[in-house]
């Protein structure tokens, strides 16, 4: 087949984003349609091409795709327009394919104030997310990173409650001097590689030099270029995933969107930070990361425990969920940098269980706060007695969220997990001690909301709407079908982070293995 | 046919075709003189449309020269570059100039101050930017400096019942003298020290002089620089730069913000880079441009935080802008340069867009100057806001818009040059940056409160909508259709006299 | 055995207990109570029969071949070097016995249930629960795969935190139904890291695969101890050992089946399945043994001392539990595993049989647990009483009676092995625990059914319906013939028979055992005299119980006036652990999350951000200060600088 899917995939919703404008603004039908339409099509070419990828052959090299794409950009500086579809990607477009269609379902025609702008905006936004995950070229990568802002902003800055604008700036500063800190990375890099190019493909492996840098006049070493340009790309993707202490943008951001924005920002968007140091960060700097795993280890556990404590002493729903994210998505750096095929294996699951489970939280948080009128835990009780439907999902999605085994959250957490075990034992008896305290902050929001007598707000509420339970079916139904039948995933993401870890651990060699799990043959049973 | 006229004017051959476009605009600045007195004050329109033939010729001419000088020299006993840089430059004022010409006639009919001196002294400066773009030796820099500037300090005092524009006009008077004095002591000093003017004889000289550097040189070179960092409105030199950006009539802001920073970044290249960029030399005035740059930065963008004003807003964006371009010039590297032309480029389509809206849609008597003049901007106007926006993301360095490759170019040869300091100063200032940007970004599509003044646009003409249109599209093809500009000023700097010290 | 068999048995059994539970938990508001009550029961007995049918398996198939491991499918499998892990099941004499005893049992229960609950109005999402409770525990008794077993291991504690906060606006309730959960993650979180280190060591997961290769962990040695301290961790928690026992007392808020069912029958027992199943580990590591055999045996002291002062019905026959269960663990703690398993199987029947006739008493007088208000109902429910009695004979031990030959069976094997002293300190722990349980079981018995009634309430009581008399009975026959017929078959016939039956039917599984004979022989004279002693020991407590609380009834706190004051404090507060708990860990914990929110979040996450952004604003400020607008001024910062850069320029020519 020699239709560009991937550009398809990226052109869609663009396209559909500027044919919107040629709709009048009071056809509110017509721009949620469209709207509504374009992610769907773009969900269900994502899928098809997911669902095919078994079928398709890996491209050679130590990072093989399985969909690639490639056009001269400008050659001049070495940047192309390079797309290519692997293993850790293949999911990870999944789930952004389908929290955009989730977006643009909870989107309330009525409600939305400027629909058409806020129609469009999230449809560029989607083009910018599925290109990060898409592209292969640094510069380009850096391109839609960047260029994904945009969107975002406005969107952030227009929907929201009255104190989105300074949430929203202090997001926009932080990410961009992270970005900016990578661009010069990224510079950097494309000239230590000598030949002049953005490719990761031709930048793999570690290719700056490995002696310190001595800063002049006061003859202090530091850290080498490789480590120092590490370090550059770790801190875009630390600000976005985000790790403590670098995530103070997170919660009046989160407490200030709207449960559709949410959905997408908080499903995918901090996701991107995780994807973003298992695509680069293992696979550009073997050394430096090497080097400076544990620190970044240590800033996950940090960021687990961190987020536990915080979510366990909120009484704002919304911060809650939000700390119990930060907590969460430490998991997943942590998995990412034991660098072992567990634990970033454990790492692409938990990206994606994570996806689903949040977003189905911040709708269950919404459809609490549009029926009841507060967000403050301390109002509300006995929710169970008036929204059976409500309290079905939302045990559900708790569960799950406490990393329940049988839910699809226990795969990623174990293996990661185990990933840590196989390097620090330690680390992962603190994450132990972070599933604990999971367990007692999403029972205490679950008992909080569902159990006791009611109180006078939660007197008179109506259960869920048809529309927010076609939204949350799905999502439950992914959460335990995933925790049954996780193997998928794993399937899929296997080859591509085996290569992956295989190169982080210094080895360009196809399908070499760093830590090999068993020191004593596996008996059969 | 041109073979004839110039051999009947200049003995020397054909030295006319290598300022034909200055040649032609000059010529349009004093047919505008004699037009200005024959007509009407109703039809004082044609006049802008006028000078936009004149522009258009010159342009013309430009683009035939960059076909003609592939192999560059100097004319007039070498005292003008024929060069592709000079012309590259040319282009970009010509550009600009077309585009204030277009927007002003409306704008100067509703701030009541639609005089027709108004064009020639635009056509004026622009010849003076012009030649200052190609002048490779001390004296014609000199001359053209003082060309553009006269002609800028009137537009700047234009709107005569102001007291603020004449506030304006006296201290970029005064200041601008003060800083002619110091280019011209430099001058002196250089001239001293070297006995040439010319710019490559300065350089062969400095050659043969080896390592040896005479103190009164670095002086001149020190004092030179003073004078241009003024035109450039980099930091300290920049203090009069928001008030009168301020106190102009904004398409004379429009005008002077973008022109003369590139003619007068035109020239610091021409002489600081290919001329000075001997080592010895460069080594010592390495460390003032560098300084120069990092203030410039700062101050800049710090500075922009607690504005009120959009045109004073602009006016710091723009010095830190300098401050960026001054990375290309100190790293003293091809790809410096080119970086420096590509940024010139694209700040030049960027902040024409952004002056052209605040232009575009000023109201009758009165400037849009307060940020709640543009306070919802987006709910009654939504292409324009986009538009601004567009250009407010673009000053900020976002993907994919001209800024972004303008400040990555940069950058990269900072980092190229191992001056990864630079580039370290340049991202934070950077970072510090979007914030005000996105400030009206935001302002433009929040909702107007009750109590806050609902500020009435005026309705976008046919020639401001296709200003914003240009200006536009320029921002997205330089931010996505990197190649276009990147070849050409790739040709330029391949081109630029004095050649060989790089 | 043929494995597609086992396999189509092995789904079947869990899947019509899950049916069960979907349709009542989805369709259940649409049904018909009866139709509720139909679709709960009737899905249980249908596993109940495959049970049946399973067991009939293993004791058709061949001495060689008794256990059989078929993979259902493949669960996760990250390749070469990854974790891979199938949905396997396993069949043998072990999960057997632990399958007929939930379904058997559990089938009973749920019949009472239609009874108990018959007027609560949320019936159909109690008997989804109680399906899935079962489905739930027959995973975690099937798994052949350690993180399959963790999973069966983690839906029970799911399934026991629903059932104990069945009753949501009872804020007690859901206290309770918190705190049961978080104290069973603390295991499960155990259990994973135990999973880690058997996975880091040989490689595989799958429990035979493990016991395959068990040989590769040196004996006693570090790796092996520690794993089995972890299994055992585990183990405490879910069967409410020391220190993880203080959530089964409070787990009682839940409805009385469910206590029955799973804090006295099922659940709580599955820590003993679990170090059973595990003996091939355990074997290795004799440190980690000793320690599970003396919290077994500690917590059976305590929780009967504790026992004895108790004024909640439940909570002293969940703490009656809570002893037996500690003689489990202790019994699997010495390698006495099928005297174990045995105790278990007997205590499900007769611990849920004390449990639904208390569940009588509570239902007939309108939800009252308090004994000191009760007495005296002997009258008026005559066959509750019956039933109850039998119960006590059982669980205090009685010859003949159910509890009897267990107790006696593990006593005696503690007196018969083990190295020097400590058989015979064991022993005179176990007549002590005797005594208690004699004691406690009497006591209870006599302040529920006989003196003068406390209440008029209890004037009001009437004997059960039969829906639930009915399993209570069943259950009654079923302790005491158990133990008759058995036993006076063991007088005639050979005095080892009972236990011994019931060893042999185990003894493929325990092969492995290292630690002694698993028979517990009573033919020799030791063995006799041990249950003699016993016997006499639990008489005496029961005695004691009579002369104490049949005539009159002392306040609980005071029950043993000649002791010093302090020990009745300890008792009828429980030792205060959940005082020490909560100082030590839950205030600790909150207080640092506050401190985190309050001061850290604040002050320092967000403080270094807004420091950097005041700083630029400030930076900003001057810059607009210096910006005055005065031309003498812009002058002379130019000429300042340019002055500047002159001498820095000739300065630097001169260097």
């Amino acid at each position: 087949m020699n239709v560009p899917w991937l550009t398809v995939v990226l052109a869609l919703p663009l396209g559909a984003s500027l044919l919107l404008q040629a709709v009048p603004r009071s056809a509110t039908g017509a721009i949620k349609a469209l709207t509504v339409g374009a992610t769907l099509v773009t969900a269900v070419i994502v899928a098809v091409l997911v669902a095919a990828m078994n079928g398709t052959r890996l491209s050679p090299g130590p990072l093989g795709f399985h969909y690639e794409e490639q056009h001269s950009w400008i050659p001049a500086i070495g940047a192309s327009y390079h797309l290519g579809l692997d293993g850790i990607s293949a999911w990870i477009l999944a789930l952004n394919a389908a929290v955009f269609l989730l977006g643009a379902v909870l989107i309330s025609r009525r409600d939305t104030d400027r629909l058409k702008l806020f129609c469009g905006l999230l449809l560029l936004t989607e083009t910018m997310t599925a290109g990060v995950l898409l592209s292969l070229d640094l510069l380009l990568f850096y391109l839609f990173w960047e260029g994904m802002l945009i969107p975002l902003y406005f969107i952030l800055a227009n929907y929201g409650n009255e104190n989105r604008g300074r949430a929203t700036v202090k997001f926009m500063i932080y990410t961009v001097a992270g970005s900016l800190l990578m661009l010069v990375s990224i510079i950097a890099l494309q000239f230590a590689g000598g030949h002049q190019s953005f490719d990761i493909t031709a930048l793999l492996g570690g290719q700056m030099s490995r002696t310190p840098v001595v800063i002049p006049w006061v003859n202090i070493s530091t850290f080498s270029p490789e480590q120092w340009a590490f370090l550059g790309f770790a801190a875009a993707f630390a600000i976005k995933i985000p790790m403590v202490p670098f995530h103070t943008w997170l919660p009046d951001l989160y407490v200030s969107a709207p449960v559709p924005v949410l959905v997408f920002f908080a499903g995918l968007v901090s996701k991107l930070g995780a994807y973003g140091f298992i695509r680069f960060g293992l696979t550009l700097f073997p050394d430096a990361v090497n080097t400076f795993k544990w620190l970044f280890a240590a800033l996950a556990v940090l960021s687990i425990i961190y987020g536990a404590l915080m979510a366990l002493s909120e009484t704002d729903l919304k911060r809650i969920v939000a700390y119990s994210s930060i907590s969460h998505l430490g998991f997943i750096a942590l998995g990412i940098f034991t660098l072992t095929t567990n634990g970033v294996n454990g790492a692409v699951i938990q990206i994606v269980n994570h996806g689903i489970i949040i977003t189905a939280l911040f709708v269950i948080v919404g459809v609490v706060e549009q029926r009841t009128g507060t967000r403050d835990i301390r109002e509300l009780a006995g929710l169970e007695k008036r929204m059976p439907w409500l309290y079905a999902f939302f045990l559900v999605a708790t569960l799950a969220g406490l990393g329940m085994p049988g839910m699809n959250s226990f795969v990623g957490e174990f293996s990661i997990m185990l990933g840590a075990f196989q390097l620090y034992p330690v680390y992962a008896v603190l994450a132990g001690v972070g599933v604990v305290l999971a367990c007692w902050y999403m029972l205490r929001l679950h008992q909080g909301l569902m159990h006791d007598p009611p109180q006078p707000r939660t007197e008179s509420v109506r259960d869920i709407s048809v529309r927010q339970g076609l939204v949350l079916l799905p999502l439950t139904a992914l959460m335990v079908l995933l925790g049954v039948f996780p193997r998928p995933i794993g399937d899929v993401a296997r080859p591509s982070v085996q290569q992956s870890v295989a190169v982080a651990n210094g080895s360009l060699g196809a399908t070499a293995v760093s830590v090999p799990l068993v020191t004593s043959p596996a008996v059969a049973p | 046919m041109l073979a004839v006229i110039p051999s009947l004017v200049t003995p020397s051959g054909v030295d006319i075709l290598g300022i034909l476009p200055e040649v032609i605009l000059a010529g349009g600045f004093v047919a505008l003189l004699m037009l200005d007195l024959v007509t009407s004050p109703a039809h004082r329109g044609r006049l802008a449309a006028f000078g936009l033939v004149a522009v258009a010729a010159s342009f013309g001419s430009t683009v035939w020269g960059w076909f003609d000088a592939s192999t560059p020299h100097t004319v007039y006993s070498g005292s003008f570059a024929y060069d592709r840089f000079g012309l590259f430059i040319n282009a970009i004022i010509l550009i600009s100039t077309a585009l204030v010409l277009m927007i002003s006639p409306q704008y100067l009919n509703r701030r009541g101050l639609h005089y027709g001196e108004y064009y020639s002294l635009i056509l004026a400066a622009a010849t003076g930017m012009m030649i200052l773009a190609g002048a490779s030796s001390l004296m014609v820099i000199f001359l053209a400096i003082e060309l553009l500037s006269i002609a800028l300090y009137i537009l700047s005092g234009f709107s005569r019942t102001e007291p603020r524009s004449h506030e304006a006009a006296m201290k970029y008077l005064l200041l601008g003298g003060f800083a002619s004095g110091f280019l011209l002591f430099g001058m002196a000093l250089i001239y001293g020290e070297t006995g040439h003017t010319q710019l490559a004889q300065i350089a062969a000289a400095l050659q043969n002089a080896g390592n040896s550097v005479d103190p009164l040189l670095m002086a001149g070179v020190a004092l030179l620089f003073v004078g241009l960092a003024f035109k450039i409105s980099a930091a300290p030199f920049h203090t009069w730069t928001p008030d009168v950006y301020q106190g102009a009539p904004t398409s004379v802001t429009m005008f002077m913000s973008v022109t003369t920073k590139v003619a007068a970044f035109a020239t610091l290249i021409r002489v600081f880079t290919y001329t000075l960029g001997e080592t010895a030399v460069y080594d010592r005035w390495k460390i003032i441009v560098y300084f120069v740059a990092i203030a410039s930065m700062v101050v800049g963008n710090v500075a922009a935080l607690r504005q009120k004003s959009v045109k004073r807003l602009l006016g710091y964006s723009g010095i830190a802008q300098a401050g960026y371009i001054l990375i290309g010039v100190v790293v003293l590297s091809p790809l410096g340069t080119i970086a420096s032309l590509y940024y010139l480029a694209a700040y030049a389509v960027t902040n024409i867009g952004a002056f052209a809206v605040i232009t575009i849609m000023a109201g009758r008597g009165e400037d849009m100057d307060s940020y709640d003049s543009l306070r919802g901007l987006a709910f009654r106007r939504p292409y324009v806001a986009a538009a601004m926006s567009l250009f407010l993301l673009s000053l900020g360095g976002f993907p994919p818009t001209a800024g972004f490759f303008a400040k990555f170019f940069v950058f990269a040869a900072a980092i190229n040059a191992n001056q990864v300091p630079l580039a370290l100063w340049g991202i934070a200032t950077s970072a510090v940056s979007v914030f005000y940007y996105l400030r009206i970004a935001l302002l433009m599509y929040t909702r107007p409160t009750a109590g806050q003044p609902v500020y009435s646009w005026s309705r976008t003409s046919f020639a401001g909508g296709a200003v914003l249109v240009f200006t536009g599209a320029g921002t997205l093809v330089l931010g996505i259709f990197v190649t276009l500009v990147w070849t050409i000023a790739v040709a330029a700097q391949q081109g630029i006299l004095p050649a060989g010290v790089l | 055995m043929n494995t597609t068999t086992v396999a189509v048995c092995g789904s079947l059994l869990m899947l019509l207990p899950l049916a069960g539970a979907l349709v009542n938990g989805l369709a259940g508001p649409r049904l018909s109570r009866n139709t509720v009550n139909l679709v709960g029961t009737v899905s249980i007995f249908a596993a109940f029969v495959v049970a049946c049918v399973m067991l009939t398996l293993v004791v058709g198939a061949p001495a060689s071949a008794k256990s059989a491991t078929v993979s259902l499918w493949q669960w996760i499998n990250l390749g070469h070097g990854g974790l891979s892990v199938g949905v396997d099941l396993t069949l043998d004499p072990l999960s057997a016995v632990m399958i007929m005893v939930i379904t058997g049992v559990g089938f009973l229960i749920h019949v009472y249930s239609v009874g108990y609950m018959a007027e609560d109005r949320g019936i159909a999402r109690f008997f989804s629960y109680m399906n899935f409770f079962i489905f739930s525990m027959l995973v975690l008794v099937l798994a052949a795969d350690l993180v399959i077993l963790i999973i069966g291991w983690a839906l029970v504690a799911l399934s026991s935190y629903l059932l104990i906060g069945f009753w949501y606006e009872r804020p007690s309730a859901v206290i309770a139904a918190r705190k049961a959960f978080i104290t069973q993650v603390i295991g499960d979180v155990a259990l994973v890291i135990a999973a880690f280190l058997i996975v880091l060591k040989v490689g595989t997961l799958s429990i035979p695969g493990i016991f395959a290769s068990a040989g590769s962990f040196p004996s006693s040695g570090l790796l092996v101890t520690g794993i089995c301290s972890l299994l055992a961790i585990g183990a405490f928690a879910k069967s409410a050992q020391f220190p993880l026992h203080t959530w089964l007392p409070d787990a009682m808020e839940g409805p009385t089946p469910v206590s029955a069912l799973i804090h006295a029958a099922t659940m709580v027992t599955a820590g003993v399945y679990l170090i059973a199943r595990f003996h091939p580990l355990f074997d290795r590591a004799p440190v980690a043994q000793g320690m599970v055999a003396c919290v077994g045996i500690g917590t059976a002291v305590m929780a009967g001392v504790i026992a004895l002062s108790q004024v909640d019905i439940k909570r002293v026959i969940a703490y009656s539990t809570m002893s037996q269960i500690g003689l489990m663990i202790f019994a699997v703690g010495i390698g006495a595993y099928s005297a174990a398993m045995y105790h278990l199987a007997a205590h499900a029947v007769f611990k849920a049989l004390l449990f639904m006739a208390a569940g009588n008493v509570i239902h007939a007088l309108h939800d009252e647990q308090d004994i000191r208000l009760m007495g005296g109902l002997a009258a008026r429910m005559r066959r509750t009483e019956l039933c109850f009695l039998s119960g006590t004979f059982a669980l205090a031990g009685i010859p003949f009676f159910a509890g009897f030959f267990s107790k006696e069976g593990l006593l005696g094997f503690g007196l018969t092995n083990g190295p020097g002293a400590v058989p015979w300190i064991l022993y005179i722990v176990g007549l002590v625990i005797n005594v208690l349980t004699g004691l406690y079981a009497f006591r209870l018995w006599a302040t529920v059914f006989r003196g003068e009634a406390q209440t008029a309430r209890v004037y009001a009581a009437h004997e059960a319906p039969p829906m639930m008399l009915g399993p209570v009975t069943i259950l009654a026959v079923l302790s005491a013939s158990l133990g008759i017929v058995l036993g006076i078959w063991a007088l005639f016939l050979h005095a080892n028979v009972l236990v011994g039956v019931f060893t042999s039917f185990l003894a493929p599984v325990f092969t492995t055992a290292t630690s002694g004979p698993i028979a517990v022989d009573l033919g020799t004279w030791q063995a006799v005299l041990a249950g003699t002693i016993g016997t006499l020991a639990s008489l005496a407590g029961a005695g004691l119980a009579a002369r104490m609380w049949l005539q009159h009834r002392p306040d609980p706190s005071v029950v043993l006036e000649r002791l010093p004051r302090a020990l009745p404090q300890l008792s009828y507060n429980k030792f205060y652990f959940d005082e020490i708990y909560d100082a030590l860990l839950v205030r600790p914990t909150i207080a640092l999350a506050r401190t985190t929110r309050k001061v850290i979040e604040p002050r320092v996450m967000d403080g270094w951000v807004r420091a950097i952004a005041d700083a630029c604003s400030e930076l900003g400020g001057w810059a607009r200060d210096y910006q005055t607008g005065l031309i003498r001024d812009y002058a002379s910062y130019m000429i300042l600088a340019a002055g500047i850069f002159v001498v820095a320029t000739i300065v630097l020519v001169s260097r």
